[in-house]
């Protein structure tokens, strides 16, 4: 029951490949123990808006919210839309991971205040240098408000 | 598709057409005038017969009148009786003025006119005469004289001319008539044959406008539905355009997905199970690795020649000697060819766009530095200069250079002259400069002998760098 509170990151990602690797490589660091998994967008919706299927679960938000632009249903721009409209998710940080470094989603995301855009790495040293460090600097050394 | 043939002598015929059935009716026009005036004159001629038959007429009816009254005057002696002799003796001599006048132009008449009035003063002259007599010797010798029939011949003789210059007038205005009649019948003639030629005339140049006017307005048809054609093709392009976009960004996304995993669980499998892999299973492994990691790189280099095509232009004042400067800082930094000897020469500014520029150089660059990595020496040498109407750029290297028979093959995507085991690449590089160079309507090209090395040229209009 206080799984919700012990979160600290919420990965949301459709693609088990991607989401096998990011968590592997977040673990390599020790990052990766408090870490949620969701499969679209309208799963990580729910889970920070504490709305269907995690509707009982306890208040609080995670340290660092990774989101996949391209998802089924709701995509990650529109997740990121929605956590900026909500007052407590407002602050929270959000680093966008996509496959392509697709101009327009970069801008959207920015505008709609993203905190890190990052396109993932084919080359698998690369990815986890990245995904590591991504989660390193925003667990460990990145100050967030209260 | 469409024929768009002038027809310079069709389009001239209904001009054509129209002045000359103008002519045909301008010249109908002047000959009815001039048979209306021929028809004038032939009025007045006949008038003019009409009064010299009057007056010829006139005349002989004095000269009998004068013949009764002075007869009258000797059988009666009443002085009343010799009233029309005084009265002819008066006006005859003005009708024989008048006649003179009026028959002046004709010189038979003239003359006829003379003898008539000779004659008729002759006769005048016979009836003084046997006036004198009843005066002063009576009755009988007078009639002696009348019965003499001396006047009376002189009477006939008066009436002959008369009636034959009548019938010579009579005969002259016959002959006119006649040779009136001709030119009449000529004129109605030619009035009739100009109306027809200029109804024709005119006839002939409305159906000419009216196929012309059909003629354009089929080819305004045409055009209209080449148009049409032309906005539709646009339309296509357009949409084939964004199926293109959102072909190359599902490249770009979907396919490293998959990419991505094998490169990832290959190395998973590697640190996992590294001590269950002999040597030959962990250069299996690295295999996988590198051509995931060389498809990767083929997908960026397509994704960033695709976004070539629909990036915005954005030109300025671009000086080349700073943006070659940051190209060669950034191509040295990664260290491949330490031993390369680079020269830079003066390089002219030029007006394009400073980030694809940047681009074009840092291809051409990496492309000298690693074909000539190979020998002992490598050297290249960039320099540049203007004529009239470009700024030329030009890069060459001492490297292995590529055989000039598959030239064509240069500037193609995904082309390349040496195997990616000799120069890794992806052979997208000389694409991007060509398109960048293109874009910015200037030529790029390349000569180049085997193992003596390569020298790129690229030239930018600088017209375009005048007009700002």
């Amino acid at each position: 029951m206080d799984e919700y509170q012990l979160v600290d990151i919420l990965l949301a990602e459709d693609t088990a490949t991607d989401a096998e690797m990011t968590i592997r490589a977040l673990r390599k660091r020790g990052l990766a123990n408090n870490l949620v998994w969701v499969k679209d967008g309208s799963e990580a919706l729910d889970f920070l808006l504490r709305q269907g299927k995690f509707v009982s679960q306890p208040t609080g938000r995670p340290k660092l919210v990774l989101l996949d632009v391209k998802m089924p249903k709701v995509d990650g721009i529109e997740v990121l839309r929605q956590i900026r409209l909500d007052e407590a998710l407002r602050v929270m940080p959000v680093v966008m991971l996509t496959s392509s470094a697709e101009e327009r989603d970069v801008l959207d995301s920015y505008r709609l205040g993203a905190n890190s855009y990052i396109v993932k790495p084919v080359d698998t040293l690369d990815f986890d240098k990245v995904i590591s460090d991504t989660g390193l600097y925003w667990m460990l050394v990145n100050k967030v408000p209260v | 598709m469409f024929a768009f043939k002038r027809h310079p002598d069709d389009s001239a015929l209904p001009t054509i057409g129209a002045i000359a059935a103008l002519l045909a009716l301008a010249a109908t026009a002047a000959i009815a005038l001039h048979g209306i005036g021929e028809f004038q004159q032939r009025v007045a001629r006949i008038t003019h017969t009409d009064t010299v038959i009057n007056h010829i007429t006139e005349i002989e009816l004095l000269v009998g009148e004068t013949q009764s009254a002075v007869r009258g005057f000797v059988i009666a002696e009443n002085e009343g009786f010799l009233q029309p002799f005084q009265r002819a003796r008066e006006i005859l001599p003005q009708r024989f003025v008048a006649l003179q006048a009026l028959v002046a132009d004709n010189p038979e008449q003239a003359r006829a006119a003379v003898l008539l009035a000779a004659q008729v003063a002759a006769a005048l002259s016979i009836d003084e005469s046997l006036l004198q007599l009843r005066r002063n010797d009576g009755a009988g010798a007078a009639i002696t004289l009348v019965a003499s029939g001396e006047g009376e011949a002189l009477t006939r003789r008066v009436r002959a001319l008369a009636d034959g210059m009548i019938a010579d007038e009579r005969k002259l205005l016959g002959e006119r008539e006649q040779s009136a009649a001709v030119s009449a019948l000529r004129a109605r003639t030619l009035i009739v044959l100009g109306a027809l030629v200029g109804a024709t005339l005119f006839g002939a140049t409305f159906i000419l406008l009216r196929m012309e006017y059909r003629r354009r307005r089929a080819l305004d048809r045409a055009l209209l539905a080449a148009n049409d054609a032309l906005r539709q093709r646009a339309v296509e392009l357009e949409a084939s355009n964004q199926e293109l976009e959102s072909f190359s960004y599902s490249i770009s996304h979907d396919l490293r997905i998959p990419l991505r995993a094998v490169s990832g669980y290959a190395r998973m499998l590697e640190e996992d199970y590294a001590g269950k892999f002999d040597s030959e299973g962990q250069r299996l492994l690295a295999v996988i690795r590198d051509n995931s990691k060389r498809m990767g790189a083929l997908i960026d280099d397509l994704l960033a020649f695709s976004r070539l095509g629909r990036q915005a232009m954005q030109t300025e004042a671009v000086d080349m000697q700073v943006l070659l400067g940051s190209v060669v800082e950034q191509v040295r930094r990664k260290d491949d060819y330490p031993n390369s000897h680079l020269q830079i020469g003066h390089l002219p500014m030029c007006h394009g766009d400073r980030a694809l520029l940047q681009q074009v150089w840092i291809n051409l660059i990496s492309n000298a530095l690693k074909y000539s990595s190979n020998v002992p020496q490598p050297e290249i040498q960039v320099s540049g200069h203007e004529t009239s109407l470009e700024t030329i750029y030009v890069v060459t290297d001492n490297g292995v250079g590529f055989d000039m028979t598959y030239y064509e093959k240069l500037f193609g995507v995904f082309q390349r002259l040496h195997s990616a085991d000799d120069f890794p690449g992806t052979g997208v590089g000389l694409a991007i400069a060509q398109r960048i160079i293109k874009r910015h309507h200037g030529r790029i090209w390349a000569e180049s002998v085997v193992d003596a090395g390569t020298t790129f040229f690229f030239a930018l209009p600088r017209q375009e760098a005048e007009h700002g």
